[in-house]
């Protein structure tokens, strides 16, 4: 296709400057035969041609010898012989390179890596990390095929050379369709997603390392080797140092800007700023010789704008509308979604990424603006609560979530009427929030007041969009915490739902609402009233919106039993949905695996330690034949199975379940997250109570290594981790060492959590019995007195936690009254 | 700069097989050649004066003399020969500004050197590197307006040198040239709307 197109382009351009210039502008015309395309680009390469490029340089002028390689041309590397010079960049030269023995026509790139003399030690690293990279073995991934270290001790490494054009180019020149591009970007993702399931990350993605080759087929290049450069940037005693150091700012992600930590979401970043250029042929932040400040404020303070909105800038004033509605709505969504600042906020997996371009290609609602209604958008509001945002972007959240109301209501000869009369709306309400400075950032609180101020006055607008748009502000008040704001608009919404005689998705969409403002304020038993009320509203049927409706609907209704305790409620709505995502999605579905590992979970707290280990093993099941146990929800389905074999006595079993945990959590999303320290104090608790005691104070001091390093200390994990580690050095006879950690524990508890906390007596009484066992008696039985008298006092003679600490008490003094 | 020569035998086996038209004998050849230019150029610049302007079709001939009838291998239609040493100028060129670009960066250049090659009457420079990238894409357009443009550009050669060359007419190369051209000046400026029109 683009070659007729080019091969149109050229032949008017010919006939246009073969003519006299007087009458180009006809012949254009005429011969472009209505194509607005080529005539374009004809009439731009004549006023090109006009510039005489290039017809009076001399590329000579330059004395060529001022050229300095690192290798000379024929230099002998390992079993290479190196030719000349390809490329150079941050991370070192690039040659061209032959077996030296054998096969003189199979080219290789070798890369000589810019780091300088290397030490023992990360030359072991650099060893390690290749032959993992080595492993990479997929038709889209270049591959790693040698390595080693330079005469002068450089690390290097031998790859398949590839020769192609930057995906960008690629696209570009071949004048590809939306859809085309879409499908080289699945390529990729599909790279990526190998990769990250052998627990690699690429850190550096960008257009100049994915290539593609003539037959259209994309490879990626430099896989992991930023962690090459990483690893030998760091010294070996500081394992916990911030790991992020961005090769490319322009394709950072964040968490590299700020020296935060890598983890497959910054992948997920890379791509959602890769699958912006694709699609719009430009990046979101990074203006031409932008500063480095200016880029990382943008970066990390600003949201990017929708592609569609970049797009139309771009080109505005011409006739792209097409293009610019083709991005409009899922695909802005999708990219938004993959450039969240928070990594937790992104998708959880490249897969999750392609999976919505999948299905946004099928015509099938993506996630990114689906469903959990109000969810999304609490989330949003959530995180700008205070902070100045861009209207735009309000309005395309807000917008969106309408536009899926409607959408799940199957109208789709209405929907686009429906979602232009809130355009309508928003764009109007926007402008009189911020009448001057359009575009500049406002105030979420400040658009919500007006928007619930205007609603009812003015124009009259169609009953259900007033209902949508009621709803949404309602969601939104609730998000921000301003549920008296809420209650008026959420309950005005049923009303007009009711009196439209709205049965099904309608009606339990504003029922659930108005139930989730009840639940967040605390108010369950109405909560409950309405979300059953809400359940009741929709069919029995096998429509799937439906059923994703009402799935949505039991979850939050399991989620609020168990914040007030109820875990057999929980666990009966759990089944519930179980048994709907089934039916609605398949056996197999990761989504029936994170309700399963849900389920589990409750069913620890209410001991039944025989199902929670059924369900979490089949939770892990469904993740290992989706092929998506390395994600975050992989890892802590792990996790979690491990904490139940825990507690089961399981210990082999629990073992290995905690340390494949740690090592998918810890690249998917980091070592200092707080879920990962979790595992790892968990971890470190099961080893000391195996007596495992060097073990168990190793993995703490994984975890108190990243004390204000990554994790603050007011984390209760910085606390408990400290009591593990104490416990464990009483088993190799550490008793001052123990001490202080236990001094430490008590100390940070005593600082963080509210004054009476139980656990502040736990930690007491532990330290209380250490400090007798070193004989300082008085302190001491001072302090097992005072932990067990507030341990009784808050959770009552008979709890568990109460007789053990009573226990410790009696064994210094056995005739000690009782504590409480 | 070592020169560890390929051995002479060898190099006549590869412009035997690369004039019989094997083309993977002229991706072995394009480093021999790479190295020759830029054997020379050095040794030019050493012989002459510092701010004396080479030009590209001495250092061909030279390139193609050091290659071939100094090793007695008589060979005629150097034209062909021209194409490839015209490839390894533009790579010879593009490392060189690579790697200036590269030592601007670092901010360690003992000689400051000018960016961009400048047009004799002071017209717009050419920045090499973007120029390299535009010839990649155009490539793919239409591969004999590439080779003209390192023909004529790199090479030097005049319109019936690369007509001969490249086997075609002269009025097809000069049309090949000058879309060549706007394409590339086109391609350069990067005004092209990346989605479909």
């Amino acid at each position: 296709m683009s070659e007729i197109f080019w091969t149109r382009v050229r032949e008017l351009f010919e006939a246009a400057a073969d003519a006299p210039p007087a009458e180009r502008e006809t012949v254009l015309r005429a011969g472009s035969n209505g194509d607005d395309a080529v005539y374009r680009e004809a009439a731009a390469l004549l006023a090109a041609d006009a510039t005489g490029f290039l017809e009076h340089h001399d590329p000579l002028s330059i004395p060529p010898s001022l050229l300095r390689t690192s290798l000379a041309a024929e230099s002998r590397i390992g079993g290479y012989r190196v030719t000349h010079l390809v490329g150079q960049g941050g991370m070192g030269e690039v040659y061209e390179a032959f077996r030296a023995d054998a096969d003189f026509t199979k080219r290789f790139a070798l890369k000589v890596l810019r780091a300088g003399v290397i030490g023992n030690a990360s030359v072991r690293r650099f060893e390690q990390e290749r032959r993992i990279l080595a492993r990479l073995e997929h038709r889209n991934i270049a591959a790693l095929l040698d390595g080693g270290l330079t005469d002068d001790h450089r690390p290097y490494l031998v790859m398949e050379f590839v020769e192609g054009v930057r995906i960008t180019d690629w696209c570009r020149v071949q004048r590809l369709t939306t859809d085309q591009r879409l499908q080289l970007f699945r390529q990729v993702c599909g790279a990526v997603s190998y990769a990250h399931r052998n627990l690699i990350v690429h850190r550096d993605i960008k257009p100049g390392n994915i290539l593609v080759a003539g037959d259209g087929t994309v490879k990626l290049l430099d896989f992991g080797i930023a962690k090459v450069l990483d690893d030998d940037a760091a010294s070996d005693d500081a394992p916990t140092r911030a790991e992020g150091v961005a090769l490319t700012p322009e394709y950072a992600a964040p968490e590299q800007l700020e020296g935060g930590v890598i983890t497959t979401a910054t992948d997920v970043y890379a791509l959602g700023l890769l699958l912006f250029e694709i699609l719009t042929g430009r990046r979101p932040f990074a203006a031409p010789g932008i500063a480095f400040a200016d880029l990382k404020r943008s970066v990390l303070t600003r949201d990017p704008p929708p592609p569609s909105e970049s797009l139309a800038r771009n080109v505005a004033g011409s006739s792209d509308t097409g293009a610019r509605s083709e991005l409009r709505g899922d695909l802005d969504a999708i990219v938004l979604r993959a450039l969240r600042v928070l990594p937790g906020e992104r998708y959880g997996s490249v897969d999750e990424l392609a999976e919505d371009l999948r299905r946004h290609d099928a015509g099938l609602p993506v996630s990114a603006m689906r469903g959990r209604r109000g969810y999304r958008l609490r989330k949003f509001i959530g995180r700008h609560r205070g902070g100045l945002i861009a209207a735009a972007i309000i309005a395309a959240v807000i917008i969106g979530g309408v536009i899926a109301t409607v959408a799940q209501a199957h109208r789709a000869d209405v929907q686009r009427g429906r979602a232009e009369a809130t355009n309508g709306f928003l764009t109007e309400m926007l402008r009189s929030v911020d009448p001057s400075q359009s575009g500049r950032g406002v105030l979420m609180a400040d658009v919500l007041d007006t928007a619930a101020a205007r609603i009812g006055t003015g124009r009259t607008m169609v009953p259900d969009v007033e209902a949508s748009l009621r709803e949404a502000i309602g969601a939104s008040y609730t998000a921000l915490g301003k549920y008296d704001a809420a209650e008026p608009h959420l309950r005005r919404a049923l009303a007009l739902r009711q009196q439209q005689h709205e049965t099904g998705m309608l009606l339990a969409g504003s029922l659930q609402g108005l139930a989730s403002m009840f639940d967040s304020r605390g108010e369950y038993a109405r909560a409950d009233t309405l979300y059953r009320q809400a359940l009741a509203t929709l069919p029995a049927t096998t429509d799937s919106a439906v059923n994703v409706e009402s799935i949505d609907l039991l979850e939050q209704m399991a989620r609020m039993q168990s914040h007030q305790g109820d875990f057999t409620e929980a666990a009966n709505l759990l089944r519930q949905v179980i048994a709907r995502q089934r039916a609605a999605l398949g056996a197999g579905s990761p989504q029936v695996g994170r309700t399963l590992s849900d389920l589990g979970v409750t069913l620890l707290q209410l001991n039944q330690l025989v199902p929670a280990e059924s369900a979490g093993r089949a939770a892990v099941k469904i993740f290992d034949d989706a092929d998506v146990r390395s994600t975050p929800e992989g890892g802590h389905a792990i996790g979690r199975l491990a904490s139940t074999f825990d507690m089961e006595g399981k210990r082999a079993e629990a073992d290995s379940a905690y340390r494949q945990a740690l090592t998918i959590l810890s690249v998917v999303q980091g070592p200092t997250h707080p879920d990962v320290t979790w595992i790892r104090y968990n971890y470190a608790q099961f080893l000391s109570d195996g007596q495992r005691w060097p073990e168990a104070i190793s993995e703490a001091d994984s975890v108190l290594a990243l004390r204000g390093a990554g994790v603050p200390e007011t984390q209760p994990t910085i606390a408990a981790t400290y009591m593990v580690r104490g416990q464990a050095r009483i088993g190799i006879a550490d008793h001052a060492g123990a001490e202080r950690d236990m001094r430490e524990g008590v100390a940070l508890r005593k600082k963080y959590l509210p004054a009476g906390h139980w656990l502040i007596g736990t930690a007491e009484s532990v330290l209380g019995e250490e400090l007798v066992h070193n004989d300082r008696l008085a302190e001491g039985v001072a302090l097992l007195t005072d932990g067990c008298r507030l341990v009784a006092r808050v959770l009552g003679p008979d709890h568990p936690q109460t007789k053990r600490t009573r226990g410790r008490l009696l064994a210094v003094q056995p005739n000690a009254k009782s504590c409480s | 700069m070592d020169n560890a020569p390929t051995a002479p035998a060898e190099v006549t086996a590869l412009l035997e097989a690369f004039r019989g038209g094997d083309s993977a004998a002229g991706e072995r050849l394009l480093p021999i050649v790479y190295e020759a230019l830029h054997h020379i150029a050095e040794r030019h610049l050493r012989l002459e004066r510092p701010d004396h302007t080479l030009q590209p079709t001495v250092l061909l001939h030279d390139a193609w003399l050091r290659l071939t009838a100094e090793r007695g291998t008589p060979w005629n239609d150097r034209e062909h020969f021209f194409a490839l040493a015209s490839r390894a100028m533009r790579r010879l060129l593009v490392d060189h500004a690579r790697a200036r670009q590269a030592a601007k960066r670092r901010g360690d250049l003992a000689v400051a050197m000018p960016d961009e090659i400048r047009a004799p009457d002071g017209a717009d420079a050419v920045d090499l590197i973007a120029l390299d990238s535009a010839l990649d894409q155009l490539a793919v357009v239409d591969d004999r307006a590439r080779q003209v443009v390192e023909l004529r550009f790199f090479g030097g050669l005049d319109w019936p040198e690369i007509a001969r060359a490249m086997s075609v007419s002269e009025p097809t190369v000069k049309r090949d040239w000058r879309f060549a051209r706007s394409w590339l000046r086109r391609a350069i400026d990067g005004a092209d709307d990346p989605t479909t029109g």
